[in-house]
């Protein structure tokens, strides 16, 4: 009788162990929760100004981007905006701002420092195809000509390039598109977030 | 009597055997022995459609190229689409 109460009781005792290995198994596949401030600055950089839909998204983004926040109207601030911008940071442009703007130099030299840090780059309402042409004179080969991702000018755009590692480890990129047509500025907010 | 306590601890490893296959990393998906896909582009409709009250409709596209496809006349590559419908009463709390 007591034999068989110790059998028992061992039994118990293995299930219980083998099943808290399992579980923390479990837990240790488990994907991260999504944190885009996690480890980095989380910072919002505008570009344009704060009108449209674009102005009133900013205003639903800095609510999930709590790090700093820098506004730029003029062409000669994105050389300091790109230093603030790590892979956490959003960067969104009023597509308005960039009319008459793609090929300049300071513009593609800003993408050219901004896009490896794989961070989100937006444009909302109006000409957002224009931020296609301009991120393709920093990336040439993005889209082959006539081949705008948002050609018919959506009234959300996004680019963020992708770093990957190949099969055989070497470093590979691609590029991650969104094109939304939100019907407010909390749905553009939302889809921005969750995008990527 | 003796050979109950056996019986029994088989039986427990083999119910902790059930329970650690969900433990195990989930296979890649559309992996083809021999050969390699690798990630190349997405692209993220969302919304592709938004009418509220009644709900809105994401797509997501992924592209994947396949590596080592043994021709030099075609490169391959896999899309995959997945199409999420939201309804009105998730995405603005409507009774639809």
């Amino acid at each position: 009788m007591f034999m068989r109460i110790r059998a028992a009781v061992g039994a118990v005792v293995v299930v219980i162990a083998l099943g808290l290995v399992a579980l923390a198994g479990l837990v240790s596949h488990q994907a991260p929760v999504s944190n885009p401030t996690a480890s980095g600055n989380g910072a919002v950089v505008f570009v344009g100004a704060l009108s449209g839909l674009a102005g009133e998204t900013l205003v639903f983004l800095k609510s999930r981007y709590p790090g700093p926040s820098l506004e730029v109207t003029e062409i000669a601030g994105l050389p300091n905006a790109a230093t603030k911008v790590d892979y956490s940071s959003i960067v969104v442009f009023n597509s308005d701002w960039l009319v008459g703007k793609v090929g300049d130099v300071a513009l593609t030299n800003f993408f050219k420092t901004i896009l490896p840090t794989e961070v989100k780059v937006v444009a909302l309402g109006g000409h957002t195809s224009l931020l296609f042409d301009a991120i393709k004179q920093a990336r040439d080969g993005i889209f082959a000509d006539g081949r705008n991702p948002a050609f018919n000018d959506p009234p959300l755009a996004g680019y963020k390039l992708k770093h990957v590692t190949g099969p055989d480890g070497t470093p590979l990129y691609g590029d991650s598109i969104l094109i939304g047509r939100p019907g407010s500025a909390p749905e553009a907010a939302d889809s921005i977030v969750n995008w990527g | 009597m003796k050979a109950r306590a056996p019986r029994v601890l088989v039986a427990a490893l083999l119910l902790s055997a059930l329970a650690f296959p969900m433990t195990m990393p989930v296979a890649t998906a559309l992996h083809i022995p021999g050969h390699d896909l690798v990630w190349v582009r997405d692209y993220t409709f969302a919304p592709y459609l938004a009418n509220s009250p009644y709900g809105k409709l994401n797509i997501l596209v992924t592209i994947l190229k396949l590596l080592h496809d043994t021709t030099s006349s075609y490169d391959w590559y896999f899309y995959e689409f997945q199409v999420q419908s939201v309804p009105g009463k998730v995405a603005y709390s409507s009774n639809w």
